[in-house]
């Protein structure tokens, strides 16, 4: 009934359409002529007056003849115009009626045209760098977030991760209004904006971080700029995601994000809170750490105090997320602010508070000639991270070709790891408690010389403590100290940083397209590192064992040139390097001080060349030189965990090494067959090894100086396409080969070669039903070779599936299986996971549902082995259980 | 029609003005006919930061005919390509025939179907295309300077993308590079919005132009002949299955993540035969 009634006033509707406009509606008609003759190709206009736009226009036809149609009456223009003709205006007066005007021109006018060569100086030049796309255009109106948007710009594509990539280039940042909030993290804003204030999408290509830099530094980075609608600035917008278990054991994860962008100021509000195993700090470590080294006048960065004390699990190739017991806080507020058009403020804060616990259990067996034993550890550790940390930036510029930048920050990073630790059967805890501050400071200058050439000039200064207390309730070290009635064992740290750095960098891009790089460089570091062992008696007396502290200072000014020159021609390209540096070097201990002053040549040589238009060959040659760092001269030993004592050279020393690198590539992503080789050899003229005391109670590892350690590695990765499967075969072939030597006490000099072998064989679908699969088998071998041989091998396996089941809904089934080699006659084991997820994505309600089982066959130990020079180890970690949590994310 | 155009009083107004526009293209058809003189214009076709290429177009008695060459101008030193050239080497989306060739449009001013060359896997055909027509909107007050040409806006939806171009009224010729034209007067600027847009800007006019259309029709009549909707299925086909061969060698982790069908590089983003996207929404 309801949809008659539609029909009938549609019907309607369309009949008075028709009936109104066409009575509207007058034509003006005629024939054009020249001496009679009628000329075709002649436009004809009507405008209000000769300065208005078109009302109308039409171009005569071969026998002269033009009609117009306009609704539009009263005074009226008529203009005539053909090449080779005068232009010919007749005035009109437009009422009800039709009218036919024929007209007669005259010879002359615009005759001839010849050779207007448009020197632009092209309009849309800078269009080549920057597209702009109008957002509405790609709206289907189920878009949620930004990202979703940008899943339909064509060009642009968005990984699973988050990754936005314009070709297979990954974006720099994702600006707002020209205003950059987070760097390389932009996901946080990409995933929990929505897309609704959005006007434009800008695709900055060639972008350059410093814009004075813009075409002159050798650039392939690529930016995003989001530009907001005029009434949807200064709103509050965000998204809130839940996901949870609705049985025990319970698992969950939140997050809000609120943002608010104005013209003048941006704000941007993020809280995440978890124990599903996921870091939410992640999404933001690198503004903690941001600073890129490759770019022009960029100093000062890795500069950190060194870590004597880390009990991080280290699990490579295996979901760290599976073994964290934990519970994730994050509270992050960030503001961008443009007081004048000069001037920018921006200043981010954020609080983690963190608790992680991992529950391990190690046997270590050590079998080197008379030295035989296992250790056997059970160990819970808990850390409970605490980190504050704020940063900011101002920029002003100057004029048009100078900016002033000055960015700084402070945190005050505490950590606390608790080990209850079972070791060889008795009860231990240890405890390392770390509350240390970070300051580091920024001012640079660019100055824009010409269009061609810039320099930037920056001054860095650094400060950090990281300050450690170390303690074990128990004692151990009655062979190594020969002291008895202890009862506790502690080591206080006093590590400090300060650095200065200056530089000045000249960057110049030739005509020819080569690209040059002169940088001056100044950098002033002062390292102090006090360690003070204790060994606790039961009638609380302190006894300080000597050779077991330090108080050493290391203070270093390095002054140095670095000149880059890179030839780009059709075929090949260049780059000679060269950095030669004047070091002067103090080093102090209790007191006394030793000098020290050198130079460091590192030159470097690499090359591309483009042997034919499927093969490219690369290489690099390069010579380099280093000085020890303050870790590689601590004279006496310190502790570095419960059975580790290590101390260094004692004295300074330059480290020299020489490396060559050869690769070849076949093909692209888009061939079928797809290689890549490379071979590379690395002689380090001078090595730090070590030199052991092993007992099952202690480990005393001395550095020592050595010469000529030769290493050699070669990779295979051979992709093939195979039409008839729809799939890429994908092989990959790795080695690694090294010879060096390494002291044991007791055992004397050992020549050690390592080995380690990969290969690997994974299939990947592409077809076209909803179904797709990624399959494949990765096995690893390592040996150390001495007075005997050691082997181990790893095996992996997976098969991911992944089915489309209808437009919104996905699901997605990972399945691995990993496997190691026998060790300690105990029979390989193999352990199997299996994770299964559904999403349905409700576009229409702005909601994304989602379902998700973790850990199905609900494994809940891995084994993990390895080996090392010295000893062989089997580490079990205990995993999170098999859970099922249902998840909802809404923008608005 | 248009974002841009003035506030449309009612859906009414709306059906007037579309019936304005199909009337007036209707007409455009027909007048195209006598042109006295040979126009020649030379356009500088830039698909992407990699490339640029000269398309000649010559406009006389209501046939134009577009010629793009099929070697890139030599790399503008000036504006430093060796970059672009690096980064895009080993990605570029360039099917690797062996063998170019020139494209070539050759369209009748008082048919809508007109005619092309295009290449597929080295074999040269061609190719008749029932072209759709262009529905100009030419309500904006923006203009511009192009070289000495004061030029003005229109935009038009043209196979699931947007183009924009900018005419100059001076030239009174309805003449543009590839299938474009039918404005007021001679294309100065065009390009179409999207990530990958194609420029085409006018670089030389000729007027009037003594020399010959440097085209061998004797050839080109005799490749063989295909319809635009079974070229496209081809080269399509041809795309896609490279797409395919780099998609199957990327990591994946989650899902399928790369939509397949909007990588289509040209202006063309959706054609009348296939269904709707985004971009005619």
């Amino acid at each position: 009934m309801k949809n008659s009634f539609w029909w009938v006033g549609l019907v309607l509707f369309f009949f008075l359409l028709d009936f109104m406009p066409s009575h509207a509606q007058v034509s003006i008609r005629g024939k054009v002529t020249s001496n009679g003759r009628p000329i075709g190709g002649v436009r004809v206009d009507l405008r209000r007056d000769s300065t208005s736009l078109f009302l109308a226009y039409t171009f005569t036809d071969s026998e002269g003849q033009y009609q117009l149609r306009t609704e539009h009456t009263g005074k009226m223009a008529l203009h005539l115009k053909a090449l080779g003709y005068e232009p010919t205006v007749r005035e009109i007066e437009l009422g009800q009626a039709d009218m036919k005007i024929d007209v007669a021109l005259v010879a002359g006018g615009v005759e001839r045209l010849q050779e207007i060569v448009i020197h632009a100086k092209r309009p849309y030049k800078l269009s080549r760098d920057t597209i702009e796309l109008n957002v509405q255009s790609y709206l289907q109106g189920e878009e949620r977030t930004v990202e979703d948007l940008l899943r339909k710009i064509p060009g642009l594509n968005v990984g699973e991760d988050g990754s936005i990539k314009v070709g297979d280039k990954e974006v720099e940042k994702v600006m707002i209004e020209g205003d950059d909030f987070f760097e390389k993290g932009y996901r946080l804003l990409t995933q929990n904006m929505s897309v609704k204030p959005l006007d434009k999408v800008q695709v900055l290509q060639r972008y350059s971080n410093n814009k004075h830099l813009k075409g002159i530094e050798n650039s392939d980075k690529v930016a995003l700029n989001l530009q907001l609608k005029e009434d949807s600035k200064s709103q509050w917008l965000g998204s809130v995601s839940a996901s949870g278990t609705l049985t025990k054991p319970m698992f969950y994860q939140g997050n809000v994000s609120l943002m608010n962008f104005g013209k003048k100021n941006k704000y941007y509000l993020l809280g995440s809170a978890n124990n599903n195993g996921v870091d939410a700090v992640s999404s933001i470590n690198n503004l903690l750490y941001s600073g890129q080294a490759d770019e022009p006048g960029q100093i000062g960065a890795g500069v950190n105090t060194p870590t004597l004390i880390d009990y991080t699990p280290d699990l490579p190739g295996f979901d760290y997320k599976r073994t964290n017991f934990n519970r994730d806080r994050l509270l992050s507020f960030n503001t961008i602010l443009n007081p004048t058009k000069q001037l920018k403020v921006k200043w981010l804060g954020f609080v983690n508070p963190t608790k992680k616990t991992f529950y391990q259990n190690r046997v270590q067996q050590y079998n080197i000639a008379d030295i035989q034993f296992t250790n056997t550890e059970v160990d819970e550790l808990n850390k409970r991270i605490d980190n504050y940390f704020s940063k900011w930036e101002l920029q002003y510029d100057i004029g048009k070709r100078s900016t002033l930048s000055y960015n700084g920050s402070i945190g005050s990073l505490e950590k606390q790891d608790t080990h209850n630790l079972l070791f060889n059967g008795s009860s231990t805890k240890e405890l390392t408690r770390t509350k240390g501050y970070l300051t580091n400071h920024n001012l640079s200058y660019t100055y824009k010389l010409s269009d061609r050439e810039a320099l930037v000039s920056s001054a860095r200064w650094i400060k950090q403590g990281s300050p450690l207390d170390y303690s074990i309730d128990r004692y151990y070290y009655e062979d190594l100290f020969q002291v008895g009635g202890i009862s506790e064992v502690s080591q206080h740290v006093e590590n400090n940083l300060q650095y200065l750095g200056f530089t000045s960098h000249y960057v110049r891009k030739q005509k020819g397209g080569d690209f040059m790089e002169v940088a001056f460089v100044n950098e002033y570091k002062d390292q102090e590192l006090t360690t003070d062992f204790v060994l606790q008696a039961d009638d609380k007396t302190g006894i300080h064992p000597s050779g077991f502290s330090n108080q050493v200072g290391l203070v270093t000014n390095n002054t140095s040139i670095i000149s880059k020159y890179t030839m780009k021609r059709r075929k090949w390209e260049w780059t000679p390097q060269f950095h030669a540096g004047f070091v002067h070097s103090g080093f102090r201990t209790y007191g006394a001080i030793r000098n020290r002053n050198n130079w460091l040549l590192s030159p470097r040589l690499s090359t591309k060349w483009e042997i034919h238009s499927k093969g490219k060959l690369e290489a690099e040659f390069s010579l380099k030189q280093t000085n020890t760092e303050l870790m590689d001269v601590i004279p006496n030993y310190y502790s570095t965990g419960i059975r580790q004592f290590v101390k260094g050279l004692d004295d300074m020393a330059t480290l020299t090494s020489s490396g060559a690198l050869l690769t070849y590539t076949h093909g692209n992503m888009l061939d079928r067959f797809f290689a890549n080789l490379s071979v590379g050899y690395q002689t380090m003229f001078d090595y730090i090894s070590s030199q052991s005391m092993i007992n099952p109670n202690f480990n005393l590892a001395a550095q020592v100086l050595l010469k000529n350690k030769k290493r050699t590695f070669y990779k295979t990765q051979l992709n093939y396409y195979l039409k008839p499967v729809n799939g890429n075969f994908k092989l990959d072939i790795g080695a690694d080969f090294s010879d060096y030597q390494a002291n044991v006490v007791g055992v004397g000099e050992r020549k050690i070669h390592t080995g380690s072998l990969d290969y690997g064989l994974s299939f990947r679908s592409v077809w076209k039903s909803r179904f797709n699969l990624h399959t494949g088998y990765r096995m690893q071998m390592t040996t150390f070779s001495s007075e005997r041989k050691n082997r181990l091998k790893n095996t992996y396996g997976f098969l991911n599936m992944f089915v489309n089941v209808t437009k919104g809904i996905q699901a997605n089934l990972n399945n691995e299986a990993y496997r190691f080699g026998d060790f300690f006659a105990e029979t390989s084991k193999t352990y199997y996971f299996s994770d299964f997820s559904l999403s349905y994505d409700a576009k229409k309600i702005k909601t994304r549902f989602e379902i998700s089982a973790k850990n199905i066959f609900n494994t809940r130990q891995f084994k993990n082995a390895v080996i090392t020079e010295t000893y062989q180890a089997v580490t079990e970690y205990r995993l999170l259980p098999r859970y099922v949590a249902l998840g909802v994310d809404y923008s608005f | 029609m248009s974002k841009q155009s003035e506030p449309l009083g009612s859906l009414c107004l709306f059906f007037k003005k579309m019936k304005y526009y199909l009337l007036f293209c209707l007409l455009l058809c027909a007048s195209w006919k006598v042109q006295a003189q040979k126009l020649h214009v030379v356009y500088e076709y830039i698909p992407s930061a990699m490339a640029t290429f000269q398309e000649h177009v010559y406009f006389e008695n209501g046939i134009k005919t577009a010629i793009r060459d099929s070697i890139p101008v030599k790399a503008n030193t000036e504006k430093g390509k060796g970059s672009e050239e690096e980064v895009s080497s080993s990605f570029s989306l360039v099917l690797g025939s062996g063998i170019n060739y020139r494209h070539i449009v050759i369209q009748r001013s008082d048919k809508n179907e007109l005619r092309e060359t295009g290449a597929v896997k080295g074999t040269n055909y061609l190719v008749t295309d029932q072209f759709p027509g262009l529905l100009w909107n030419t309500n904006y007050r923006d203009t511009d300077t192009i070289g000495k040409f004061v030029c003005h806006k229109a935009t038009a939806n043209y196979r699931g993308s947007k183009i924009v171009a900018y005419y100059t009224n001076d030239i009174p010729v309805p003449a543009g590079p590839y299938k474009f034209g039918g404005l007021p007067g001679l294309i100065v600027m065009l390009y179409n919005e999207g990530a990958n847009p194609n420029y085409w800007t006018l670089q030389k006019v000729s007027y009037p132009y003594e020399g010959s259309v440097p085209l061998n029709k004797g050839y080109i009549y005799s490749l063989p002949k295909l319809s635009l909707q079974d070229y496209i299925k081809k080269s399509d086909a041809l795309v896609e299955e490279q797409m395919r061969i780099m998609e199957s060698k990327m990591p994946a982790i989650k899902g399928v993540t790369t939509e397949r069908t909007k990588v289509r590089g040209t202006v063309e983003q959706i054609y009348e035969w296939e269904p709707k996207g985004p971009h005619e929404k």
